[in-house]
């Protein structure tokens, strides 16, 4: 120590600091990954097993969006709970309350009901009304909408090879879910193309307006109540909303049945863990949102895509085709652009 | 006064220091009384904190130091960005 400056010291605190954002960009992937897996499974188990879709049609369509909606309640609602236990177990629970009353802290709120059931839920829906081949290219452009948007308002200074990183990170997710189809342009069309728009914007502005509230809030804090409002806006506006919209025409299997279901079946442990696994990869997205910037961030996020090719195979026989490994490869290369330098982290905007 | 978020608080110490330098101890001790037994309150924390919010440009660190423990420190000032958030702080404070 005693050789060493203050600020040489000091120098290689901040570093280990913006590594530990980075990685923490790449555990938020490789957690959703592994929570996407997860939750997948859940629908090999009751009540998931016995619904039919053989039929095909409006009806299965309908039913899907139920199941896929039934996913994302359960999914946030156990990601709140298993974060409120986590701050609670950091001493920080006090800490809800106080931000609650403050205006950043309902910025937070917002971006939670603009990322949940706004964004989820129009993407859950418009992937099924419009299908894949229309709706990915627009959700998966959501981390390019938020990284301009950083720039203009938060004045967020990257540098060319971090964009690139960030468009590489994009090209590889799309290329990874990527699967042309014959895509008819049902009843449907139109709304589930606003929905799934919808859903990129959600996403882009959760990002931004967690992370201008994060400024001033810890980002533990700041999950626990996006995961917290997200559960509460999905029980008490999309579970009726989309049940009018859409129940009527279809005779929609309730929603309400379907998560009450779950919760008296073997789906809810496995609920229970992709919620936890879920939660935390927020808690590192948020955390990395917060310390590298928004589109370090979101471009590390979007890694889950190669982290999902590489989970599928190990756990599920999931063989990759050539697609999925080019796919892989830009979402590496991005990802090694966009955290080359971790020094870039000491200071994130042009202030 | 009802406890404010522990980065709000940050944010209002250095905006009432009008520009002179903070030490981190400094901080710790100003707010001891209000966040003590909290499991989120440590120096190493508050560093934590610090380099977040400084990274995001809220505030600005200067004048590095060895603290009494053999430590290194920044001592922090407010900058205009942080001046700007201050709005979002009680008006009663």
């Amino acid at each position: 120590m005693a050789d060493k400056s203050p600020q040489e010291v000091l120098d290689a605190k901040q570093l280990k600091h913006a590594k530990r954002g980075i990685l923490a960009g790449l555990m938020s992937g490789v957690l959703w990954a592994a929570s996407g897996t997860i939750l997948g499974t859940a629908l090999g188990f009751e009540p998931f097993l016995s619904i039919d879709l053989s039929g095909g049609g409006d009806s299965a369509l309908a039913v899907m969006v139920a199941m896929a909606i039934c996913g994302a309640i359960m999914h946030d609602t156990f990601a709140a709970l298993w974060v409120g236990v986590h701050n609670i177990r950091s001493g920080k629970f006090k800490e809800y309350g106080r931000t609650l009353r403050t205006k950043p802290g309902k910025m937070v709120c917002i971006g939670a009901i603009l990322g949940g059931p706004i964004g989820m839920s129009g993407y859950l829906l418009g992937i099924t009304l419009v299908n894949a081949a229309f709706a990915l290219p627009i959700t998966a452009a959501y981390p390019a909408v938020a990284a301009i948007l950083a720039t203009i308002f938060f004045k967020e200074r990257n540098p060319l090879r971090v964009w690139l990183g960030v468009v590489l990170c994009i090209l590889g997710a799309f290329v990874v879910y990527y699967a042309p189809m014959d895509a008819p342009k049902g009843e449907f069309f139109t709304v589930g193309m606003i929905l799934t728009t919808l859903a990129c914007l959600g996403w882009a502005s959760e990002g931004l307006l967690s992370t201008y509230g994060m400024d001033m809030i810890d980002p533990d804090i700041a999950l626990g109540i996006r995961e917290g409002v997200s559960a509460i806006a999905y029980f008490i506006f999309v579970i009726p909303i989309v049940t009018l919209y859409m129940g009527p025409k279809f005779g929609l299997t309730p929603i309400w049945e379907l998560v009450m279901q779950v919760g008296s079946t073997s789906a809810l442990p496995i609920y229970a863990f992709g919620g936890f696994l879920g939660g935390f990869s927020y808690v590192y997205w948020y955390r990395a949102l917060n310390m590298t910037g928004v589109a370090r961030a979101m471009a590390l996020n979007v890694t889950y895509a190669l982290w999902g090719v590489i989970f599928g195979a190990v756990f599920t026989g999931f063989v990759a085709t050539g697609q999925l490994f080019l796919g892989a490869g830009f979402i590496a290369v991005g990802a090694i652009l966009v955290s080359a330098n971790p020094r870039e982290l000491f200071k994130l905007r042009n202030t | 006064m009802a406890v404010l978020p522990l980065r709000f608080r940050i944010i209002h110490i250095l905006n009432k220091a009008a520009g002179k330098p903070v030490k981190t101890e400094e901080l710790y001790k100003e707010l001891y009384e209000e966040y003590a037994g909290e499991g989120q309150f440590s120096l190493e924390l508050m560093e934590s904190h610090l380099m977040s919010i400084k990274a995001v440009g809220l505030i600005e660190s200067v004048e590095p130091y060895f603290d009494s423990e053999g430590e290194a420190r920044y001592q922090y000032v407010i900058t205009e960005a942080g001046k700007a958030r201050t709005k979002y702080l009680p008006a009663t404070l």
